[in-house]
């Protein structure tokens, strides 16, 4: 009887701390909402309240048809493909680079293996931030800056994502290979007809953590995209908050309603795709 | 590590399915690093055009730079607070997450879902609620802890208004992760715990804790690389590195340098990529247990 009186007080005081944590997590987001559905005059006057503002409509049709400023005529709409854009390119990149480069390793008698795969190894110690000038200098001398490949290039080698195929190749049954040899299938054909189908679940899992991680990228967009009408939607933000960064008033209604349609995708994954994008998570960064 | 090969005598064909990641890597990861290493031996002359070799004059400048200083001793300062901050209340969320039925899944996704936010925008949702003038936490603030709450001219706000952004930012994902290991503790050990009338407190640090440990080391790594390398929007969109130079991180500082102090900031990659490579042999220890 104790017992269970003290099992209830718990399961009570559970519901109490996750519901407590669930309103912290989400108040920002509701804050910025309602922000971005007021207009400028009673947000800066501290006049805001909890509830949906009058301009709505008249906020999120600007920024999305006319300008995500009131002196730019790029739009949100605008950012948003351009973000979309890149990160299935880098999305897709990725995958095959490293499908591709997993099945060597394994498949295959390569020369300087060892070498190779160091190499690659080696690239977990050298994130984007460590070498940000020296990789500037490459994307300037290949032409790449404000385009999309100087963007996705370097963000499509991945030495996560190359062990974590090779991990997976390994666990692959042995006969279907046998049977693969005993047909004469080639290497071309093994992969696209067998292995790739089998790791089904790996690629979507690391596709969906690859595509919210580069919709995310700022530091290296905000070095290769100088143009904002090729830019991601990330430096939209700060270009508008840019804007007031002399002592002038940052335009909270723009700055949030371009934060919520940038949070769109990377929310709909975590809602709708919570359990690849936990299994993502899981392969690729433990 | 061969003993999979399938394909012998294809070496070619093999070396073909390397190749696109290779490139990619020599280009962008390996060039640039070895470049950065060459230049952090060099010093450029006043008009930028002319370099020599110093030796490891730009290592002892840098050691010997109170900003560089100033710089590693706040990014460790916020590392701490935000493993604190981020991986203690976790733990506790996990566990009520795991004991509870009824609203489970969406209770998750309302408490987790901020770990696909960009840090950039974390940085912004916050930084409009604890604005000094509009925001709306400001007033709340300064009824019950301080009497003028500005981030803006107060080093101290800025931290806490910066360790709050990553907080928030990061505490789903050590959710997720602790919640994965609680699931893995085999039930027989709680039961025999039960006849043996263990407390809840006692099951807690002789069964949970210690299983959980290796995850919460994992989290250690993974949320220091986070606060090192990924931080950098959060600092940019709210702080500038100010007030004065008080939350001028390591990779702050760094691209700052970049582009004007050539020595300097080349100096300052070797010693982030030494970091980074004591973060990641970590992280494989933690891999290799498991």
């Amino acid at each position: 009887m104790y017992l269970s009186r003290k099992e209830k007080i718990l399961k009570i005081l559970s519901y109490i701390l996750l519901i407590a944590t669930a309103l912290f997590s989400c108040f920002p987001l509701w804050m910025g909402f309602i922000a971005s559905t007021s207009d400028i005059i009673t947000v800066i006057s501290g006049k805001m309240n909890f509830f949906i503002g009058d301009n709505f409509f008249q906020n999120y049709s600007r920024i999305l048809t006319e300008g995500i400023t009131t002196v730019s005529t790029v739009t949100a709409t605008r950012l948003m493909i351009n973000t979309f854009i890149i990160s299935l390119l880098v999305t897709t990149g990725k995958i095959i680079v490293s499908i591709l480069a997993a099945y060597g390793l394994l498949y295959f008698e390569i020369p300087l293996e060892k070498f190779i795969f160091s190499t690659i190894f080696l690239t977990l110690m050298l994130p984007i931030e460590v070498r940000i000038a020296p990789t500037y200098q490459v994307a300037v001398n290949f032409g790449m800056i404000n385009s999309f490949s100087g963007i996705v290039f370097p963000l499509i080698a991945s030495a996560t994502a190359t062990f974590l195929f090779r991990e997976h190749f390994l666990h692959l049954p042995k006969e279907i290979f046998e049977a693969a040899l005993l047909n004469a299938a080639g290497p071309w054909k093994l992969l696209k007809d067998i292995i790739i189908p089998m790791s089904r679940n790996s690629i979507i899992a690391l596709a969906v953590v690859t595509f919210v991680s580069t919709w995310n990228q700022y530091l290296w967009p905000l070095l290769i995209l100088n143009d904002l009408n090729k830019s991601m939607i990330n430096l939209g933000i700060k270009f508008v908050i840019a804007q007031s960064a002399d002592g002038g008033i940052v335009n909270w209604p723009y700055v949030m309603a371009l934060s919520m349609i940038a949070l769109i995708p990377p929310v709909i994954i975590i809602f709708f795709l919570q359990s690849f994008f936990v299994k993502g998570l899981s392969d690729t960064e433990k | 590590m061969s003993s999979q090969i399938v394909f012998k005598k294809k070496k070619l064909v093999g070396f073909l399915f390397i190749l696109p990641q290779l490139i990619v890597i020599i280009l962008f990861f390996i060039y640039p690093s070895i470049e950065a290493l060459r230049s952090a031996f060099l010093m450029r002359d006043v008009f930028g055009i002319n370099t020599r070799f110093v030796g490891f004059k730009n290592f002892i400048h840098l050691i010997n730079d109170p900003s560089y200083r100033d710089a590693l001793v706040f990014s460790y300062k916020y590392a701490f607070w935000t493993l604190i901050g981020s991986i203690v209340p976790a733990i506790f969320l996990a566990l009520a997450l795991y004991s509870i039925k009824v609203g489970r899944s969406i209770l998750q996704s309302l408490i987790v879902w901020p770990l696909v936010v960009a840090p950039i925008i974390a940085g912004v949702l916050w930084f409009f609620l604890l604005d000094s003038s509009i925001g709306v936490l400001t007033l709340l603030i300064e009824k019950f802890f301080v009497k003028e709450w500005n981030p803006t001219i107060n080093s101290n706000h800025a931290f806490i208004l910066l360790t709050m952004v990553s907080v928030w930012n990061r505490l789903g994902y050590n959710v997720i992760f602790i919640l994965a290991s609680l699931h893995g503790i085999p039930h027989a050990l709680y039961e025999a715990s039960s006849l043996d009338k263990f407390s809840n407190t006692q099951k807690f640090f002789n069964i949970t804790l210690p299983y959980l440990s290796p995850t919460l080391f994992f989290l250690f790594v993974m949320n220091t690389v986070y606060v090192f390398f990924e931080t950098f929007g959060i600092t940019d969109i709210t702080t500038r590195g100010g007030p004065g130079n008080s939350t001028v991180s390591l990779v702050y500082k760094l691209y700052n340098d970049s582009f004007s102090n050539y020595g300097s900031s080349s100096a300052q990659s070797i010693f982030l990529i030494i970091m980074v490579s004591f973060l990641v042999f970590l992280q494989f220890r933690f891999t290799k247990k498991h």
